[in-house]
Formats: structure tokens, sequence, C-alpha cells
């Protein structure tokens, strides 16, 4: 009697513990998606369930969003895109992990802290690792892979195995034909470090005391402004 | 009189195959749509043919305005001619209009596009306006297309 008990509470603590496969549910569609059934393409329909592994493609102008599981990790299928999905589901764990082939993908991972997440996506050049999260991602053959964090924080990694640690509207960008990813920081640092010139000044600053210069001694000398120029930046301003 | 009605059933039934049908035929366009961008992307070079087409699909506000009047870009080459980056740039460069294509409506040289889709992250830097482009490429340069035509 005891024997059958253990083993039913051997099976039961098994059933539970062992991964099945998550609910993947299209919630919203416009214009043209399909679903890879066999060896065609079959519209996809909104509520409709999809397999494990199944391919997903979408039409110029269209897009599908997809729920991968009971937690509400979705996936937003831009247009142009072609992605495979896999999804696991326990009650202590979700392991999804979604192939980007081409195109654009948004995906909206929201934290559970009792639930241990696991959401990979993964192109042919670099893998990202999402850790509650809202991410756009895109891969194309030549402009390789670009990861845009909206929300949170993400880790992505390259065939290398050299990884980067994002958050806050950083990029991280992996080029097809390149070894390294490339700076994080590249798309804002146009935008925050300021290039000084000489005596401390902003170029803008260095413009303005151009003009002005080049005023008071076109005043003073009443010379040809080529000459002047010469004489500004031998001053050091520029 | 009974063949007056007999006609008014026909009709009926001919109706009712066309509501039935009309799902069929709608869903049979959509997959077609999906099914020409899975066999482009398994192109090694794409053909002008491929660009325009891809290019209306992406931008169908284009496709009315050049009913009424067609853009000299569109029907420079034959569509089965081998599609070059300086092609597919100069399409982009003129009709989105991007900020460095002024050099190429001045010249019409298809480097200047090239110039123009590089400087708005359409395309890489790294091949000339002269090499041919396979479908995965065009399918790439579309979507960048798209995405800078929304950052403008």
């Amino acid at each position: 009697m005891k024997k059958a008990i253990l083993l039913t509470i051997f099976f039961i603590t098994f059933f539970y513990s062992s991964n099945s496969f998550a609910d993947i549910t299209v919630i919203k569609i416009q214009g043209t998606a399909a679903y890879r059934d066999g060896n065609k393409w079959s519209p996809l329909k909104e509520k409709m369930k999809l397999p494990e592994g199944v391919k997903v493609s979408t039409g110029a102008n269209s897009y599908a969003v997809i729920s991968l599981n009971s937690i509400n990790h979705t996936v937003k299928v831009e247009p142009l895109t072609m992605i495979q999905i896999f999804s696991k589901e326990t009650k202590s764990e979700t392991d999804t992990h979604i192939g980007l082939k081409r195109g654009q993908i948004t995906a909206n991972v929201p934290r559970d802290e009792k639930v241990k997440t696991i959401f990979k996506v993964s192109t042919p050049v670099a893998t990202s690792s999402v850790r509650g999260t809202e991410e756009r991602i895109t891969y194309g053959n030549r402009s390789g892979m670009t990861v845009e964090v909206l929300r949170g924080s993400i880790e992505a990694t390259n065939r290398l195995g050299r990884g980067n640690l994002i958050s806050g509207r950083q990029k991280f960008v992996q080029m097809s034909n390149s070894a390294n990813s490339g700076n994080i920081l590249s798309s804002v640092r146009s935008i925050t470090i300021v290039s000084v010139n000489g005596y401390g000044l902003i170029s803008e600053e260095a413009q303005m005391a151009i003009q002005e210069h080049f005023l008071i001694i076109f005043k003073e000398t009443q010379q040809s402004p080529s000459t002047l120029h010469g004489q500004i930046s031998w001053r050091g301003y520029v | 009189m009974a063949k007056l009605a007999g006609g008014g059933m026909f009709k009926k039934i001919i109706l009712a195959m066309f509501l039935l049908l009309m799902p069929a035929i709608l869903f049979s366009q959509e997959i077609n749509q999906i099914e020409w961008l899975s066999q482009l992307d398994s192109k090694a070079i794409a053909t002008f043919g491929d660009g325009k087409k891809l290019f209306y699909m992406t931008f169908p506000e284009f496709s009315e305005k050049h009913k009424a009047s067609p853009m000299d870009e569109l029907n420079k080459y034959s569509d089965n001619s081998p599609l070059t980056r300086g092609m597919i740039a100069a399409i982009i460069a003129r009709e989105l209009n991007l900020k460095g294509s002024f050099l190429y409506i001045l010249t019409g040289w298809e480097r200047y596009a090239c110039r123009a889709c590089i400087a708005e992250g359409i395309m890489t830097s790294d091949s000339s306006e002269n090499d041919p482009i396979s479908g995965p490429e065009l399918l790439d340069i579309m979507i960048q297309a798209k995405n800078a035509k929304g950052r403008n």
C-alpha cells in the first residue's frame, strides 16, 4: 500500500515538473498572416491555437500578435517577418525560444517573481535573452541583428559568446559580416557627448566666436576674408 | 412563368456560390503573397520585377499615384533584368524623398541614390551600386526602408 502511495506521489510530481507545451494562441491579426501547415501555408485566424515549433509569416503592411503562454508573454510579428516559435510551460517555469529568420518582432515579457522565465530570441548571428522587459528585435540578411530595449533589461550574445547586458533604450547591433558587436551607445552618443574645441568652447560657441572676431578684425584692419580666416585659426579658436 | 421563376432561382444559386467562395478567393490571394515572399527569400539574385512588386506591396500608396503619372525609374529596366543595389536605391530615394537624394535627382546617377539609402540606414556601405542583390537582401532593404519612412 505504501509503495502504491509513493509511486502515485512520484508520478504526480514527475507529471507536474516535466515540461508541457504551452498554449500558443493568436490574439490579433491585421492584413496577411499565415502559418506553415505541413508543406503549405495556411491563413492565421484570431483565437487560433498553434502547435509547438510553428512557423509564422506576415505579408507587407501586416502584423500578428501571438500569446506564447498562460502568463501573457506576447510577441508582435511585424511586416515581412518569418519566425518559428517553441514554447514550454510548467507551474514554476516558462521556456520560450523564438527563431527569427527575417524581419522584426516586438516581444513583451512581463516579469513574474514566482515563475522562472527563459525567453530567448535567436537569429543566425546572435541570441537575445530577455529578463522581464519589452524589446524590439530586427534581423536582416545584410543589416544583421539589432536589439532595441524598450523597457527593462536584456542580455545579447553573439556567435562567439561575447555578451552585452543592455537596458534603457540602448541598442545592440551585430552585423552579419563582423565578429564583434557594435557599441551599444552608438545610437545615443551623437546627442549626449558634446565635442569640445580649443578654449573649452563647444562647436556652436566656437562658431559664434569666429563670427564676432571676423567682424572685429574686419572693422579694425579692412583685410580680405581669406587673410582673416588664417588669423582666426592661428589664434586657436578652431 | 415557370421559366422566369427558374431564372430567379438560378441567380440566387450563383449569388450563394459567390458568397461561399468569396472568403476562399480572398484567403488564396493572401496565401499567394506569403508563398511569393517565401520564394523570394530563397532567390540567389532578385529581378527588377521582384523589386517593383515588393516596393508596391510595402508602399501601396505609390501604386495608385503611378497609375496617373508613371515614374521613370520604374520603367527604366525590363522586369527580368537582375536587380542591382543602384536600381532599388533609385526607386526608394526618389519615392521616399530621402534627405540625401538631392544629388541623385540632380545627376540621375544611381551611386548617389545608394549613398542616400546608406545615410538613412536602409543599406549597408560594404558594396557598390552595381552589385546584384539576392531575395533576402531585397527583403532586408524594404524592411529598413519602411522603418526609415516611419522615422521621418
